[in-house]
């Protein structure tokens, strides 16, 4: 985890998923060439264009698929483990459509292939022209400047110099360079094409992941609004406890929001419960989710491990998270609604008749 | 972390062996997702805009000879087998035209010039193109074909698109279209001859050689706005030996001029 940085840390499971990635890369490419051969002929530096500038976009369809899809079933969260290797392959593909480009488009004439770009950036026609008219370059070459900002802070040593508010900012731009992608296809490639089912594919694949973020953020919101009473002295109820065993495994979680908006996770470790912050350290992964692995909370996301009545990750690392007092009162179990500041060791609270049980 | 002794069950974790539920889902939503790949591979070249016949003959070097003329662009005349004349535009590597090498062989005085030029065939529907060779493509002497007028046509008023003649006729496919506009105008800079494309009512392709009122080249930027855009041009129409020409006396937007006339042609 943190105590060191290494270029990329590697394990089996990445190792896999990269394999499988590299296969179905090199498989679309060969797909596309083979294709190509059968169909209209073209040049190969355009079909090369063509076939990066294509892999980029769909790659980047699933990329953004992934994140909302785990929101709705956790089999998906295999594919989150690594999702940082495909944007920076999809960066990777992006780059190499617009080297093709400015190569062939813009390269062997009597101006630089950079002032090229520039004097077609500064002399295209006005927007307001017709859709002919609106340069789409620019739209791509915007989206792959934020997409290249995002591959080169993608490792974890950025996260935690950036802070993880930031780098959550700056990779959320990845809906920006979505929505330029769009406009570059439909402003550029789409408007030399005559079938329109490519038009079409795009309008799908564009309410696919407006809907799919919206369905997402609707279940959130939904979750969240659940009004919760207040004990006099202010501490917030969370439920009966015995509805809370009953619907929480031994080294799981019921994750509950306090006050609208902040997520707890109260885990039950041996016959006790704990309560930690819903928000992994790490980036935000959803610790309610999680599981206790070894004795240790351990995120769906990564993989980072805390100790639950700590708040803090088992030495040598050194992560930590805000913790939670729990009290019991008659029947009820209620949450102080102030964290405690990150890594302060909280008791675990005792449930009366429930045995400790082995995870 | 600690490596884990614990039973993988529904929970993954990306350092354990993953859960075997998890591993029997991936099995059929990946392959899934590569076939809408493969899928969109195939589709992409499948419902391709087609992109005409056009070649270049890169490698295959060849000689021509003929009447050598400068303007209003670098062309050859070559006399055909059966007797007629065929106009070869004459263009350099990369994108750039031949006029600085062209010119200064050509008299402004009306004299004949008979050459040979080395280089690599364009071609795209019967009409040629010669990409000159690197060293010395051009030799004086040789025969000179017949003289022949042009034949005017009279007033055309054209809908199609401003191309570079030789992405066009078969060095980029496609050699037209928005994708293609900054390579195009980048060419037209450079000195290769624009054309103006256009469908035939009978949905063949057709080419003209577009040139000013006068007959001179026009000015790159008075052409610039409208290149690999839905233009029409109004102008009168010549066919040099079976080569198109356009004067062009005005160039607009497709729909402003369509709304202007009514249909055009
Ligand atoms: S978010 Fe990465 S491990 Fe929790």
């Amino acid at each position: 985890m943190s105590v060191s940085y290494r270029a990329v840390q590697w394990n089996p499971a990445k190792k896999a998923y990269d394999r499988r990635l590299a296969f179905v890369i090199a498989g679309y490419l060969a797909v596309f060439f083979i294709a190509a051969a059968t169909a209209f002929e073209t040049s190969p530096l355009i079909l090369a264009m063509r076939a990066c500038g294509t892999a980029a976009i769909a790659l980047l369809i699933f990329i953004l698929s992934i994140g909302p899809l785990a929101r709705f079933s956790p089999r998906f969260s295999a594919l989150l483990y690594n999702r940082r290797h495909l944007g920076v392959t999809m960066f990777l593909l992006a780059f190499a459509h617009a080297a093709l480009a400015t190569v062939w488009y813009h390269g062997f004439g009597v101006l630089e292939p950079l002032t090229s770009i520039l004097t077609s950036i500064l002399t295209s026609g006005s927007p307001f022209e017709g859709a002919a008219q609106i340069p789409f370059q620019p739209l791509g070459l915007a989206a792959l400047v934020i997409l290249f900002a995002m591959a080169a802070t993608s490792h974890d040593f950025w996260l935690r110099n950036l802070s993880p508010r930031v780098w959550k900012l700056l990779h959320l731009g990845v809906y920006v360079a979505f929505a330029l992608l769009v406009a570059h296809v439909a402003f550029g490639a789409l408007q030399d094409a005559v079938w329109p089912g490519f038009a079409w594919m795009l309008a799908a694949a564009t309410a696919w992941i407006v809907a799919l973020h919206i369905a997402a953020g609707v279940k959130e919101w939904r979750a969240d609004r659940v009004r919760r009473a207040l004990a006099a002295d202010g501490w917030v109820c969370v439920g009966e406890v015995e509805r809370i065993v009953e619907e929480t495994a031994e080294g799981r979680a019921k994750a509950v929001i306090i006050d609208d908006c902040r997520k707890v996770a109260l885990y039950r470790e041996n016959g006790a419960f704990s309560a930690i912050s819903g928000v992994c350290a790490h980036q935000g992964g959803p610790l309610g989710e999680g599981k206790i692995i070894d004795g240790c909370v351990t995120c769906p996301w990564h993989g980072y491990q805390y100790i639950a009545s700590k708040g803090q990750s088992p030495p040598p690392f050194f992560e930590k998270i805000p913790t939670y007092e729990l009290r019991i009162e008659g029947r009820t179990l209620y949450v102080h609604p102030q964290a405690k500041p990150p890594g302060t060791p909280v008791p675990p609270c005792k449930i009366a008749g429930l045995e400790g049980a082995s995870s | 972390m600690s490596t884990s002794t614990s039973q993988p069950d529904d929970f993954y974790v990306g350092y354990l062996p993953t859960p075997s539920r998890d591993r029997r889902f991936l099995w059929v939503f990946l392959p899934l997702c590569a076939f809408l790949a493969f899928a969109l591979a195939v589709m992409t070249n499948a419902f391709a805009r087609p992109t005409g016949d056009g070649v270049w003959e890169t490698g295959a070097e060849v000689t021509l000879e003929g009447e050598l003329v400068a303007t209003p662009f670098p062309m050859l005349r070559v006399a055909r087998a059966d007797g007629t004349v065929e106009r070869v535009l004459l263009v350099e590597m990369g994108k750039h035209g031949a006029d600085a090498r062209v010119a200064p062989l050509v008299p402004t005085d009306g004299t004949r010039v008979a050459a040979s030029a080395r280089g690599f065939l364009i071609a795209r529907g019967g009409q040629r193109m010669l990409e000159l060779a690197d060293a010395n493509p051009i030799t004086l002497g040789g025969t000179l074909p017949t003289r022949a007028e042009p034949r005017n046509i009279g007033e055309v008023v054209v809908a199609g698109e401003i191309v570079d003649s030789k992405c066009w006729l078969g060095v980029m496919k496609p050699g037209d279209g928005k994708a293609h506009r900054d390579c195009a105008t980048l060419c037209i800079r450079g000195g290769i001859p624009p054309s103006i494309i256009c469908q035939a009512p009978d949905g063949t392709e057709r080419r003209a050689l577009l040139v000013a009122r006068d007959g001179a080249p026009l000015s790159f930027d008075a052409l610039a706005p409208w290149i690999a855009a839905p233009v029409v041009v109004r102008g009168t129409a010549e066919m040099l030996d079976g080569m198109a020409m356009v004067r062009a006396s005005e160039i607009g937007a497709a729909d402003e001029l369509a709304r202007a006339e009514g249909a055009p042609q």
